[in-house]
């Protein structure tokens, strides 16, 4: 233990070492915290002081100046929960049902388009997302009796992308399901595991793609949504410049992206529309030349 | 909706309102917040204008305070944006720059922008201007003086 | 009606993309009437080292926001004092979009804005060097605090200063209390500096 003034002592950092740390994590990450999250920020932050030698001041240096790419890493790990189950962060789900697809269906009524809907999901890890994108269509938005939908599922770990392929789950996947969804969307193979139903998990197209590789997002073109929660805030300035890039080039024009609840377009770049829809923002990509 | 600027029932002082103070640094955020919040308004940040805008989309304010030269949106086309979006059109924003110029002021106000304030701002001139910007109009302003000194 | 899957006879479109997908043909299509052209070309060109001065160049022509900000998507990648210096001349430009964009792809180029932050900082034009302290504000250098302290000692704009402070506010007390400090004394009427004094020195 050092006893050195600037150790975070018994867990807390003083204000002004609060405010460096928060200001950091948003440059690279575009995640805010409140002083409402300080108790939690404080914990993690220590945690990372602890494991590299104790000395505040001596670890903000190292991730400030970048010379240690892990201990940047490792706090962005601290912060963020990348957890993936089921329905997670629903009302993006609601707003695709009740405000995304509709506005779609009605464009395409009106322009006589009888072209497929296209969805991506990406990374779409291992798979409950795009499933969940699937499930709420199918049991929630009507429009699908009349439009064909495609749904698109990435990822960059053929890992992840054999077990969604797979699309069978434990309890901690499947614990927001509800009972109806389960037995009409699962069949239970043994214990607590649920597999997704055949017609489902056959109808995604499970591909492999690298977000910040331009050439391998160059074939995901036209998207109408694109899924991209939760990735973006582990990625450094450049990386993530250009995975936003990439997204842009997968959607056209009117199409819409959704970043996780608590990710934000603001610190990466301006080439998308914030866009308010009634359950919260979404990004849309405007028509090259229509921009403000 | 309402702008509870005198209430001269209240001890509590209730707030005159919500501002948005938009800067790049978070410790010229601190400032103008600051002279905000003894003002009496309540005070939300952004530290660029993209977020801002996402801010503003999602919420009503009554002021937005903000720095022109800011990463991905800078402070002009901000107030451009919101007045061509309908939820924000009316929001007074006052922008504060560094540049001293004629053609910024001229610009500042072509994006848009109610008033253009040079930094450094004085905290008892952007305490009268946001006053000034959400006061009511003239007509109830004539009810009487902010503070609760007549009775 | 329902969930589909995508239609195999896609594939032949994206071949034929890919057949314009040498360097050569990329520069040409960086020269597109079709603004989404450009863009998709900026974007192909990653990591093309021969492919730097037409960017330069494109980046300079391009009127539209969104592929100006594609070309700058791979220079950025590029952090080279020639692609810096092309970017340090936008940031006496009269669009206020155009010279953001500039500062925050300098942001992310250590090596390129240190090799022209020293001219940058001694320009007779107290905004472009508010801008380069701007650059300095978010780069990953060993230099930043060098950088700070001579611009406090010795700008002659209190704004240039103030920003300076504000960048060493986020980095350490030590080093924010001494500039905050120095600011203070050079410009005793400026109400912002001293409140960044009183901030700094009540930092533990």
């Amino acid at each position: 233990m050092s006893l050195a003034s600037t150790s975070a002592v018994g867990g807390r950092l003083t204000d002004a070492q609060f405010a460096r740390v928060r200001e950091w994590v948003y440059r690279r990450t575009g995640i805010q915290f409140g002083d409402n999250k300080r108790y939690f920020v404080d914990k993690r932050v220590t945690n990372c002081v602890r494991d590299n030698g104790g000395d505040f001041n001596l670890w903000f240096a190292s991730l400030r100046t970048g010379a240690n790419e892990r201990v940047a890493q490792q706090l962005v790990n601290e912060l963020t929960v990348n957890e993936t189950y089921f329905l997670r962060e629903d009302h993006q789900f609601d707003s695709l049902v009740r405000s995304v697809l509709p506005g779609i269906a009605q464009r395409r009524r009106a322009t006589g388009d009888g072209s497929p809907i296209r969805i991506l999901s990406v990374p779409c890890s291992t798979g409950e997302e795009p499933y969940s994108i699937a499930i709420r269509l199918l049991s929630d938005w009507p429009g699908i009796e009349e439009f064909d939908v495609e749904i698109v599922a990435a990822d960059i770990d053929t890992r992840v992308l054999e077990q969604a392929q797979r699309g069978e789950y434990g309890a901690r996947s499947m614990h927001r399901v509800p009972p109806a969804v389960r037995s009409e969307f699962f069949e239970r193979t043994e214990g607590e595991r649920y597999r997704v139903r055949g017609d489902v998990r056959e109808a995604i197209d499970f591909t492999l793609a690298n977000l910040t590789d331009t050439a391998q997002m160059r074939s995901f073109r036209a998207f109408d949504v694109v899924f991209c929660r939760n990735v973006l805030i582990y990625f450094d300035e450049i990386s993530s410049r250009r995975a936003a890039e990439n997204l842009f080039g997968a959607l056209r024009p009117g199409g819409f992206l959704f970043l996780g609840h608590s990710e934000s377009m603001s610190r990466i770049s301006p080439i998308f529309d914030p866009v308010r829809l009634p359950e919260g923002i979404a990004y849309q990509r405007p028509a090259i030349g229509a921009t403000a | 909706m309402s702008t509870p600027t005198e209430n001269p029932g209240h001890d509590g002082q209730p707030s005159r309102g919500l501002a948005l103070v938009v800067d790049d640094a978070p410790t010229v955020r601190l400032y103008h917040g600051g002279v905000l919040r003894s003002a009496g308004f309540t005070v939300e940040e952004a530290a660029n204008g993209f977020e801002a805008l996402e801010m503003l989309l999602a919420q009503r304010y009554d002021l937005v305070v903000t720095d022109v030269n800011m990463p991905h949106l800078d402070g002009y086309a901000l107030v451009r944006r919101l007045r061509a979006e309908a939820l924000t059109r009316s929001v007074p924003v006052i922008t504060i720059s560094t540049e001293s110029q004629e053609s910024d002021a001229d610009a500042a106000y072509a994006s848009g922008a109610n008033l253009y304030l040079v930094k450094p701002v004085a905290p008892d001139l952007l305490t009268r201007v946001a006053d000034l910007f959400t006061s009511p109009l003239p007509a109830s302003a004539a009810a009487g003086p902010t503070t609760g000194s007549r009775s | 009606m329902g969930l589909v899957k995508k239609a195999a006879a896609e594939a032949p479109a994206e071949d034929r993309r890919d057949a314009g997908r040498d360097p050569e043909g990329l520069l040409a299509q960086l020269r597109s009437a079709d603004p989404e052209e450009r863009r998709r070309a900026a974007l192909d060109l990653a990591g093309v080292a021969e492919a730097v001065p037409a960017l330069l160049t494109a980046a300079r022509a391009e009127q539209q926001p969104t592929v100006r900000d594609a070309v700058l998507t791979t220079l950025a990648a590029h952090d080279l004092p020639e692609v810096a210096r092309e970017l340090a001349g936008w940031l006496g430009d009269d669009d206020a979009a155009r010279r953001n964009a500039a500062v925050v792809t300098l942001q992310a180029m250590p090596t390129g804005a240190a090799a022209v932050l020293d001219d940058l900082l001694v320009t007779g034009d107290a905004r472009v060097r508010t801008l380069a302290v701007m650059v300095i504000s978010a780069l990953v250098h060993p230099g930043v605090p060098d950088w700070l302290e001579a611009v406090v000692d010795a700008d002659p704009d209190e704004n240039v200063v103030a920003a300076a402070v504000d960048t060493a506010q986020q980095l350490e007390d030590d080093l924010a209390r001494q500039l905050a400090t120095a600011a203070a004394a050079r410009f005793p009427a400026n109400p912002y500096l001293q409140f960044l004094a009183t901030l700094a020195a009540g930092a533990r």
